[in-house]
């Protein structure tokens, strides 16, 4: 491998999965024969290290619980008020209709005359 | 295939073994315990990558709290024959990310994001004294600020790949780009990477030549998108 080899592809060859062995095992043996590209390698593997680190302390990071407060929330309006609502204008709506009332009226009229019937169909039963 | 669930110890139960198309099918419906259920599967890997992308616990809130919004409001939108819903939110997560950065100035400060732990947020456990807490947050932030300090698509290779230990596949199946896409955008964001480290450690300028490289293949890069 030369180093320009290197430079393009054979630094960071151990950590790459797209390396074949043989271009690990021929970046290897140039970082140890070349001092520039050796360092090259060595500068990459402290990287690595610190990128680790990184990776390390944000492995566990989660949205603050807020967020899920907010979205619960939300969720809540988004679905719940609405249907509040439209239950609302529907009944409002009924109440207006004249024809509502008047079936009211003669369902109660209609029941106090099943009443009466009734009564006097016990009377003329005694 | 999209981002990994996040586990949450002791918390198996059925329930949490229901597939996600079903739970979104009842989530639609009004079924406030199934959307809470999907948001807990997936914020954490949604929130870890927007936090990495753009290195501020503000806007990592804020794109996951967008992105969860939009699928309370049109869950429609996911299309359960294209793919799981982990990829498809973790498609409108990138989005919304890129927009941000698209908007960002370059050049933000970490300091001045945060003042709990490091200028990220996060709070250094490991460390035991102080000095070593002092030398870690050292070390962590100059990771982050050479990584945030790259461009949009070397970055987006090096979270997946490096931070998230993602395989080629599945990054480009999450970016939408072929697999050598990925390894190359990942090679010359790992040479920018050590360019930006070495200079920030005052080290030898030696990962330079191999950084440049990368600044001067960028055109490739962008031709390889076309």
């Amino acid at each position: 491998m030369t180093c320009d080899e290197f430079e393009a592809i054979g630094w960071d060859a151990q950590g790459s999965a797209s390396s074949t062995d043989a271009q690990r095992a021929a970046a290897a043996e140039h970082a140890v024969s070349c001092a520039r590209c050796g360092a090259l390698r060595n500068s990459w593997e402290a990287t690595r290290l610190e990128l680790r680190s990184l990776a390390q302390l944000t492995t566990s990071v989660e949205a603050p619980a807020r967020v899920e407060m907010r979205l619960r929330q939300q969720f809540r309006t988004e679905y719940h008020t609405p249907k509040v609502r439209r239950t609302a204008v529907v009944t409002a709506w009924t109440l207006e209709q004249p024809l509502f009332w008047s079936a009211l009226q003669a369902g109660s009229t209609g029941e106090r005359v099943g009443t009466g019937t009734s009564r006097s169909g016990q009377t003329l039963a005694f | 295939m999209g981002p990994g669930r996040t586990s949450y110890p002791g918390e198996m139960s059925i329930a949490d073994q229901e597939r996600d198309d079903v739970l979104l099918r009842r989530a639609a419906k009004g079924d406030e315990e199934a959307f809470t259920l999907l948001y807990r599967r997936h914020q954490a890997a949604l929130y870890r990558f927007a936090l990495r992308m753009t290195g501020s616990t503000w806007a990592a809130e804020e794109i996951v709290q967008d992105v969860f919004m939009m699928l309370m409001r049109d869950p429609r939108k996911y299309d359960a024959t294209r793919g799981t819903l982990g990829g498809f939110l973790y498609g409108v997560t990138r989005n919304r990310v890129l927009k941000h950065l698209e908007r960002l100035p370059r050049e933000v400060p970490l300091e001045e994001q945060h003042d709990n732990g490091t200028g990220l947020g996060i709070v250094l456990r490991g460390a035991s004294t102080p000095a070593m807490q002092a030398e870690e947050h050292e070390r962590v932030e100059r990771v982050w600020a050479a990584v945030l300090d790259l461009p949009a698509e070397f970055r987006e290779a090096v979270v997946l790949c490096e931070l998230e230990e993602r395989s080629y596949e599945e990054a480009a199946q999450m970016i939408g780009c072929p697999i050598g896409t990925v390894r190359s955008r990942l090679h010359r964001g790992r040479a920018l990477l050590m360019a930006r480290l070495e200079m920030l450690r005052g080290g030898p300028r030696r990962a330079n030549a191999a950084a440049v490289n990368g600044f001067e293949s960028k055109k490739e890069v962008r031709n390889d998108l076309r």
